[in-house]
């Protein structure tokens, strides 16, 4: 019989935003491999199969992260291989700023074993609902934090940005679990060719379980290098300025607006005597 | 399942737990000792963690590689497969 993969995602707080399909894998599935974020998750899931496998173990502080997610792909691809009906369960959405799941559904459908992904309610999703930001009011971008350290992007300031995984500004040797306040700083003055020094920016954490409660700490974006992150810590800075009109993209909606008018209308007729 | 981790996917899914007597009342219905119960009202998550004696470790949760330099090394570890096999 041939193995499958299903990657899932079991949200943010623990109970509250698993989707009913995901959790219906996990409990038929042979194997659950998971990558929880807290050690009540991971007990969580314990509860809901026999034989759940903890990914953990290949985690090292100063062990290249590419290394330790191929030894996490080659752990669960193997279970499939060998014909076992495969579950791996990561906390948000497996899909989102975790390549292990994207990684293994990949390989399996290289070896034309059958993959698939359940979305699950990610830390992007809670955001947007405890800090009442919507996305699509002035725009959103999002980035890695040291992926934006390191390449030369185009920054919008009357869009938020919003910096996944701060706590690791810098990091280029990815063994890292956190990086000093001299990485901080070169992000904060990175940050500062764009913003203003008084500029308030947000470090958001959404719930892991009920009885947390979300970060939402305002400081100023100056007061990044000093503030207390962890590996969940997310940085959203707000607009500075505001939205710039394309004038010439206008112009020419404007002459195709005049120009449908004239069709609809029809041509002007004028009374002949 | 623990008992613990059974009151916070219930207080995590019942929207009728809005309010620290709501929840009191199903922590005393559910046998809690005196202990959980006040590390639940005062939501703190480290004094509920000591009352599971086997509360597994997270080292590290999934982070992001952030450059995806890592497509080379899944190729040569499918090739690597297909000889073995």
């Amino acid at each position: 019989m041939s193995g499958s993969l299903v990657c899932v995602g079991t949200g943010m707080t623990l109970g509250a935003h698993i989707s009913p399909i995901s959790k219906s894998h996990i409990e038929q599935a042979d194997v659950v491999f998971s990558l929880m974020a807290n050690g009540f998750a991971q007990k969580w899931l314990e509860g809901m199969n026999t034989d759940v496998r903890c990914l953990q173990r290949f985690y090292e502080e100063g062990k290249n992260r590419n290394i330790t997610y191929n030894e996490m792909v080659n752990t669960i691809l193997g279970e499939v291989r060998d014909g076992k009906k495969v579950v791996a369960a990561f906390y948000g959405h497996p899909g989102v700023f975790a390549c292990v799941s994207h990684r293994a559904i990949k390989k399996a459908k290289a070896e034309e074993l059958p993959a698939t992904m359940e979305p699950g309610i990610s830390a992007e999703d809670c955001l947007y609902a405890d800090l009442g930001i919507d996305p699509g009011k002035t725009g959103c971008m999002h980035y890695e934090t040291s992926q934006f350290m390191f390449y030369k992007r185009n920054i919008d300031t009357s869009a938020h940005l919003i910096l996944w995984q701060v706590a690791l500004a810098g990091d280029k040797s990815l063994g890292k679990f956190s990086t000093g306040k001299a990485y901080r700083q070169v992000l904060v003055d990175l940050l500062l060719e764009h913003y203003p020094r008084d500029h308030e920016v947000i470090l958001y954490q959404a719930k892991g379980i009920a009885i947390d409660a979300m970060r939402d700490d305002k400081i100023l974006l100056t007061e990044l290098v000093d503030a207390e992150l962890f590996m969940h810590t997310t940085l959203v800075i707000p607009p500075c300025s505001t939205m710039q009109p394309n004038e010439a993209v206008l112009a020419k909606l404007v002459a195709i607006d005049k120009k449908e008018k004239r069709i609809k209308n029809g041509p002007e007729l004028s009374l002949v005597l | 399942m623990s008992n613990v981790i059974e009151v916070l996917v219930k207080m995590a899914s019942d929207s009728s737990l809005n309010n620290d007597s709501a929840v009191t009342n199903m922590l005393v219905i559910a046998n809690f000792t005196e202990y959980q119960v006040s590390a639940i009202i005062s939501k703190n998550t480290e004094r509920l963690a000591e009352t599971i004696y086997d509360l597994p470790m997270i080292k590290c949760v999934p982070l992001m590689v952030p450059e995806e330099s890592n497509e080379i090394e899944i190729v040569t570890c499918i090739k690597t497969f297909a000889t073995n096999f």
